[in-house]
């Protein structure tokens, strides 16, 4: 069939650097027991990433725009992508077998840590389409808005089952920003191979967790199931990008591109769960970065219930993250949504609420002095509440935030970490939801 | 010529399921009140070659020979498994087995999965014992472990490996490479110096896959004892009853 054959392979079609998919490999790799080195990418490729340093760094950052840009697809393929094709790729990714749980919808690093703990999966509700376009201007809202309106619905037009939520960030994203387009597709409803997943990989009566980020984010409609939005959680609220030049004017609110739960997807959802006799959990919280305390808390107590002190806190930031390694460490992770001051905030108040002997700080870079960002030394102040030792891991403090080596470095920098010393055995989904409720910043409904 | 041993006549076999698979277990002698139970850790791929030496201990106490998941008689493994991974096995089945404290003995490949069951589990273990240990520095890297592993095999077993090929079949060629993949990245070294228990290191005289020197640092790292006996690196399969004295000697300690 030569329409077949024109098809995107799956796995090309989604981004490998972004949230959504690092989540998805790392904890699909947890749930086998492995860990994971270079952000899921070969150790051959992690080389040049390690030698980016050697690097003057206005050409590093040049180079790493390029790099992140070629993973984007060309604008005259993007009808040949077939977003449940994407959602079998995304089941098949994990082992098989069946499984205490599911989580689905959105994306979260400390709910990846707390899956990876549970030895359960997790179905994303969103994922990045990266799209080819080199030599933007990443401020130029009007010309991005224009490029998604021209090529959006033909991504849209074979894949019924999605919105698209077209994101331009030019404080965070302005060296990727320059070389793609972020075409983040929401499922509105339910894949078929995810329905597949609540039916043949869940044990019985396994709980299907729905993971409800209710972050919003001002948006300008461009078309029947898209909608374009300015800015991105970080280091701004919508304001302060909308008050720039040039901006469309938002008319509606809707689902944050990256991190929100697009509501349409919970009638597909509830009835599936219903048909397939499994009670539906709802984890609602109102930002990414909510979870992190309830997580790393919860998470500590199961580590001294394994016999471990649990004195060491392993701060992951954005993708630099490593579940199973976090594990077996006998580590409590405290993840971080990106390097910006209201997550160092966050790290902050939780530190003041208890102590570590250790804190070992990871730092996603992603090049440029976006603004919001926490730059190093408040990091490196923020780890030395330790106890005994604070220190940033694997960063080389000078360079950040262009220390791209970082994201090969983190691997040896986690493997160096004694390890723990505790078997791992899961802890329970129904003490993990026990230990969630009545945490602050976070509601468990149902079950 | 050297005779090839008698296997056992009697054993219980039993399947225990753990969260890493199904573990098939062989159980010679019985419970006696004045020495703890012994758990073997198969060799590397293979594991029927230690029922003659398992048959010696159940003189003297209860023997489990333990088979990690994917090779042996055990299931396949439910997730990816270094040899952390076939230690954490190991301590879920001395749980769902109700071996509150047991001495756990490793030949081979086996000791590296013994001395991690010593590090996640020092409450259950309550002795290590490593026959033969591996994987000392001269063996390494591949090439070298194989150069020596045939080297040792110049001495005389007879029946040694056709009791193997059975095994070996079940293990296959990816089986095979896995196994020695994750023992070669693993070391013991790093987890014998962090065991707390009695530790007791054998020593085959002509084992060509370790020296003397190394083996001495292993035993000292752990304030353990060192034990030399004849015969090459498979020595169990000639003289089954060699560890028996020693290890019982460690199981008295340990009580």
């Amino acid at each position: 069939m030569p329409g077949r054959s024109r098809q995107v392979p799956p796995e090309q079609a989604v981004a490998s650097f972004d949230s959504a998919s690092a989540f998805l490999l790392a904890l699909a790799r947890a749930l086998d027991g492995r860990d994971f080195p270079y952000l899921g990418q070969s150790w051959l490729k992690a080389l040049p990433v390690r030698a980016s340093v050697l690097l003057p760094r206005p050409l590093r950052c040049r180079v790493y725009a390029i790099v992140s840009g070629r993973e984007g697809i060309a604008v005259d393929r993007l009808g040949d992508i077939d977003l449940d094709e994407v959602a079998s790729w995304v089941a098949r990714t994990y082992p098989d077998r069946r499984y205490p749980a599911v989580l689905v919808g959105s994306s979260n690093g400390a709910l990846t840590h707390l899956a990876a703990a549970c030895g359960v999966p997790w179905l994303p509700q969103t994922l990045l389409v990266p799209v080819r376009r080199r030599g933007a201007d990443p401020a130029d809202m009007l010309a991005a808005l224009e490029f998604g309106a021209r090529h959006g619905p033909a991504l849209l037009a074979h894949n019924p089952r999605v919105e698209l939520h077209h994101m331009q960030d030019a404080n965070q994203d302005a060296l990727s920003g320059s070389q793609m387009a972020y075409f983040r597709v929401k499922w509105t409803g339910l894949p078929p191979a995810y329905e597949r997943f609540l039916d043949e990989r869940l044990e019985p009566d396994a709980p299907v967790v729905v993971v409800r980020d209710t972050s919003t984010w001002p948006v300008t409609h461009v078309g029947d199931r898209h909608v374009f939005q300015v800015g991105a959680q970080g280091g701004m609220v919508p304001e302060e990008y909308l008050d720039a030049p040039d901006v469309p004017a938002p008319d509606r609110t809707a689902a944050e591109a990256e991190w929100g739960f697009a509501e349409p997807l919970l009638d597909g959802l509830r009835e599936a769960a219903r048909r397939t006799r499994h009670p539906v959990v709802e984890l609602r919280y109102g930002h990414p970065q909510d979870p992190a305390a309830a997580v790393a808390d919860l998470l500590r107590s199961w580590t001294r219930h394994r016999g471990g002190p649990a004195q060491r806190l392993l701060v992951s930031s954005f993708v630099l993250h490593d579940p199973w390694r976090t594990i077996t460490t006998g580590s409590v992770p405290f993840w971080t949504f990106f390097p910006v001051q209201s997550a160092a905030r966050a790290l902050c108040d939780y530190l003041a609420s208890t102590s570590y002997d250790d804190v070992d700080v990871m730092l996603f870079n992603h090049g440029v002095e976006s603004r919001g960002l926490a730059d190093a030394r408040t990091w490196r102040r923020i780890a030395e509440r330790a106890r005994r030792r604070g220190r940033l891991l694997g960063v080389d403090p000078r360079a950040f935030p262009a220390d791209f080596a970082v994201f090969a470095r983190y691997t040896s920098a986690l493997r160096s970490l004694p390890d723990g010393g505790l078997p791992w055995s899961p802890l329970s989904v129904e003490d993990a939801l026990a230990g969630l409720r009545g945490a602050e910043k976070l509601s468990v409904v149902g079950g | 010529m050297p005779e090839p041993p008698r296997l056992p006549d009697e054993m219980l076999l039993r399947y225990t399921d753990v969260p890493e698979g199904r573990i098939r277990s062989r159980v010679l002698g019985r419970p006696q009140p004045d020495a703890l139970p012994v758990v073997v850790v198969q060799g590397m791929a293979v594991s029927d070659y230690l029922l003659p030496a398992c048959a010696a201990l159940g003189s003297w106490t209860e023997v489990h020979l333990f088979d990690v998941p994917g090779f042996g008689g055990s299931g396949q493994p439910t997730r990816h498994l270094d040899v952390r991974g076939y230690g954490e096995a190991l301590v879920h089945w001395l749980e769902a087995t109700s071996l509150d404290r047991a001495v756990v003995v490793g030949h081979s490949s086996g000791t590296q999965v013994a001395a991690w069951a010593g590090v996640l589990a020092p409450d259950r273990v309550a002795a290590v014992g490593l026959a033969s240990p591996t994987i000392d520095p001269i063996a390494r890297p591949l090439p070298k472990l194989i150069y020596r592993w045939r080297l040792d095999a110049r001495s005389p077993s007879p029946g040694l490996e056709e009791n193997h090929l059975p095994e070996w079949k079940r293990a296959g060629i990816a089986g095979a490479v896995h196994l020695v993949r994750v023992h070669l990245a693993d070391r013991i070294e790093e987890q014998v110096g962090r065991l707390r228990m009695p530790v007791l290191v054998i020593r085959a005289a002509d084992d060509r896959l370790t020296t003397d020197h190394w083996v001495h640092e292993l035993a000292a790292s752990a304030g353990g004892d060192l034990v030399t006996v004849r015969g090459a690196h498979a020595f169990l399969w000639l003289d089954p009853g060699a560890w028996s004295a020693p290890l019982r000697q460690l199981s008295a300690e340990a009580r």
